[in-house]
């Protein structure tokens, strides 16, 4: 079911659907364009799809265009066409702002006004025409539940996944608006809620620019290197300096920036950075010449900028600029519980599909004859016996006190957390039932009573692997410097492993304030290899803030 | 015989949407079965469709009779003749419903098996004859 808006100066759609397309909700119908204009941008629901109907006979005043001088006619046959014309003249007119926004306009291809360029209708990717010369609500409810199909399929090619909650698919319409408006944009979340996924997969494919996305974290780049980094430098401006070099800001000339943790930027820097919104001006290091950009702004923060700017620590006309009225924050895994199962299915498949789970699956699949040619496998999970087993399908079964642990688990580091949880759930799950391909497996010897198109989730390694995360909170007494190791039944090596590494790198980071870089000296030997240790550390799931936290203390 | 002035065509698209559109605006959405068997839903609906075929914006309700009068008032001569057949055929249904008279308006016409069948018969050739029209004249 969706939410539709019909825009008619009549109720005789609005009276038809009601009768015949019970299952969808109507908001209350808009009457000329200055009503569906507000409609939209205010509905409490997002809306979905809009049916517009073409003939309005209503008053002058409110017919498109205002300004009606330079049409040609006596006002009678003016007026006349143009409340035969009046849907597309609004459809014309809302465009802009809903460029996604599926519209069904009310008439066939046979009964478009003359002069009516059709083909560039034809050519628009969500204005439909109705199939059917005069309508039929059968036919339409047809069409309307296939062009909501479709929609729903193309976003299951997104790889930002946004879920069927009202509170998501708002948030997804709003930000295609944000997205392909000139103004920058503040995303916040917490660690791993996927800004930075938001920001390069949705914000910057939307935004209509032909320009690069480029991403720079500014928690991981040196303060020293800053300036040089986003505005470029150029010869000789310092010692190291011995060419010419871009800056991001060059580089995403028509294209998207992403600051990551803004943050982190100095004060000085963000004056500069001021200019370039303010101006589209900026100076490389050692230039005396100006030079200019235009950049999409995408900056993210873990942190309150209010709060930053009342402590003197960023700049207010900055954040002014920033269009904090606008600011998205995506919310934590744990406030993603109304579809989790959604969510976790479409995860599981994620995490199957590339790497050595992809690897893995295969195996399995051809050890079972399940694959069904090139397709491949489509991965399914439930928490009840499935029903019968379908060609090129394989599900997990996952046991309902497992399914139980992974909504009601806290998930500090949220979707990347999850995902490397479910990564590693399948991992552990399959390479038991592949490495021991040799000998007789035990599924074949009773083959007719075990399925094995179906592979549960042991609920030991669900647990355990849960309980992997858990370490942190009882890891503070004792020796500052030691790792322990608890020897517990059926413990897999990887489990150990990891949690040695966690509480490992956790001590590192508190022995040397947090700094990352030095803990690469020690580590891989390379002072600048930081980011690759916060990756790390990110993957084994240990929660920097609070340790951060920790180390300010 | 020449081709169709854009005004006609025009005009002719408007009887199209007018009529064609609204003159089973809510009846063609009802099953064959209920046609047959009548339904005080089905004469509500046929009521609307043929006694209300357009309302205007004051509330006032105008019969399919009185949107075909209006969409060819003023015609000429020479523009009836190549609107015909396909006005004649539509002509002679509306007339046929305006002569159902009071019996229409109270409902008991519907009652009558015969008069539903010619009804949904007569409903469904305004709409095919105003879509072979309205064709010809975009073709000019
Ligand atoms: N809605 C989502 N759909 C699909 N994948 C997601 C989603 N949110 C997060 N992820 C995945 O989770 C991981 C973390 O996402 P991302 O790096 O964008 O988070 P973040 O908010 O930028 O975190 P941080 O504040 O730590 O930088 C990525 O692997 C990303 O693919
Ligand atoms: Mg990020």
């Amino acid at each position: 079911m969706a939410n539709i808006l019909i825009i008619d100066d009549e109720d005789t759609y609005l009276e038809l659907c009601e009768r015949h397309l019970s299952e969808h909700t109507f908001v209350p119908p808009a009457r000329n364009f200055r009503e569906a204009k507000e409609r939209l941008a205010s509905s409490p629901v997002p809306i979905e799809l809009v049916l517009l109907d073409v003939h309005f006979n209503i008053e002058e005043a409110e017919l498109l265009p205002a300004d009606k001088s330079g049409l040609k006619g006596s006002q009678r046959e003016v007026t006349e066409r143009l409340r035969r014309t009046q849907g597309f003249k609004i459809l014309e007119a809302l465009r802009p702002g809903y460029p996604d926004l599926p519209v069904v306009v009310m008439t066939s291809v046979e009964d478009l006004p003359i002069g009516l360029d059709a083909e560039r209708l034809d050519a628009e990717d969500y204005t439909y025409l109705l199939d059917d010369e005069y309508l039929d609500a059968r036919a339409l409810r047809v069409q309307v539940q296939s062009i909501l199909r479709q929609r729903e399929d193309s976003r299951e090619d997104e790889t930002f996944y946004w879920g069927t909650t009202r509170v998501m698919r708002s948030l997804r319409q709003r930000l295609s608006v944000l997205a392909r408006g000139q103004l920058p944009l503040i995303l916040t979340g917490p660690t791993g809620s996927g800004k930075s996924l938001l920001a390069r997969e949705h914000i910057h494919r939307r935004s209509g620019r032909s320009g690069d996305f480029v991403a720079v974290d500014l928690s991981t780049l040196p303060e020293s290197l800053m300036a040089a980094h986003l505005f470029g430098v150029v010869k000789g401006a310092y010692t190291g300096a011995t060419a010419n070099r871009e800056g991001v800001i060059e580089r995403a000339k028509g294209g998207t920036l992403f600051l990551d943790e803004i943050g982190n930027l100095s004060l000085e820097l963000q004056k500069s950075l001021l200019l370039v919104l303010q101006d589209h001006k900026y100076r490389p290091v050692g230039s005396v010449e100006e030079h200019s950009s235009d950049v999409k702004l995408v900056v993210a923060t873990n942190e309150d900028l209010g709060l930053m700017v009342r402590d003197g620590r960023f700049r207010e006309d900055l954040l002014m600029r920033l269009n904090p009225a606008t600011a998205v924050r995506l919310p934590s895994l744990r406030d993603r519980k109304d579809d989790f199962e959604e969510l976790l299915a479409y995860f599981l498949r994620r995490v199957c599909a590339h790497g050595y789970n992809k690897d893995l699956l295969a195996r399995y699949a051809h050890r079972h004859g399940l694959s069904s040619g090139e397709d491949g496998l489509e991965v399914a999970v439930v928490t009840q016996k499935p029903g019968a087993a379908q060609p090129g399908r394989l599900t997990f079964l996952l046991h309902k006190s497992s399914a139980g642990s992974l909504r009601e688990f806290e998930w500090p580091g949220n979707f990347r957390q999850l995902e490397m949880v479910l990564s590693n759930l399948v991992t552990f799950t399959l390479v038991s039932l592949v490495e021991d391909a040799g000998a007789p497996s035990p599924v074949s010897a009773n083959a007719a009573t075990i399925r094995t198109d179906v592979v549960p989730f042991p609920v030991k390694t669900v647990v355990e692997l849960l309980r992997g995360f858990s370490v942190e909170e009882d890891a503070s007494g004792g020796d500052e410097d030691a790792v322990e190791v608890l020897v517990r039944a059926h413990e897999s090596l990887n489990a150990v492993s990891c949690d040695v590494e966690r509480q490992y790198l956790e001590r590192l980071y508190l022995k040397y304030d947090g700094d990352l870089d030095r803990i690469a000296e020690l580590l891989l030997e390379d002072g600048s290899a930081g980011r690759k240790v916060q990756l790390r550390m990110n993957q084994l799931g240990i929660r920097l803030r609070v340790l951060q936290r920790r180390v300010r203390s | 015989m020449g081709g169709f002035s854009s005004s006609l065509t025009e005009r002719l698209m408007s009887l199209k949407h007018d009529l064609g559109k609204y003159v089973a605006w809510q009846s063609a959405n009802l099953d064959d079965d209920e046609w047959r068997d009548g339904s005080a839903r089905l004469t509500a609906a046929v009521q609307r469709d043929i006694l209300g075929t357009r309302t205007t914006r004051d509330g006032v309700r105008w019969p399919a009779w009185v949107i075909y009068e209006a969409g060819v008032e003023g015609m000429t001569a020479a523009e009836r003749e190549q609107s015909a057949p396909e006005l004649g055929r539509i002509e002679a249904h509306v007339r046929w419903m305006e002569s159902l008279g009071e019996r229409l308006t109270s409902g008991a016409a519907l009652d009558d098996q015969e008069v539903r069948m010619r009804m949904l018969a007569a409903q469904r050739e305004i709409r095919a004859s105003l879509r072979e029209l309205v064709q010809r004249a975009r073709r000019g």
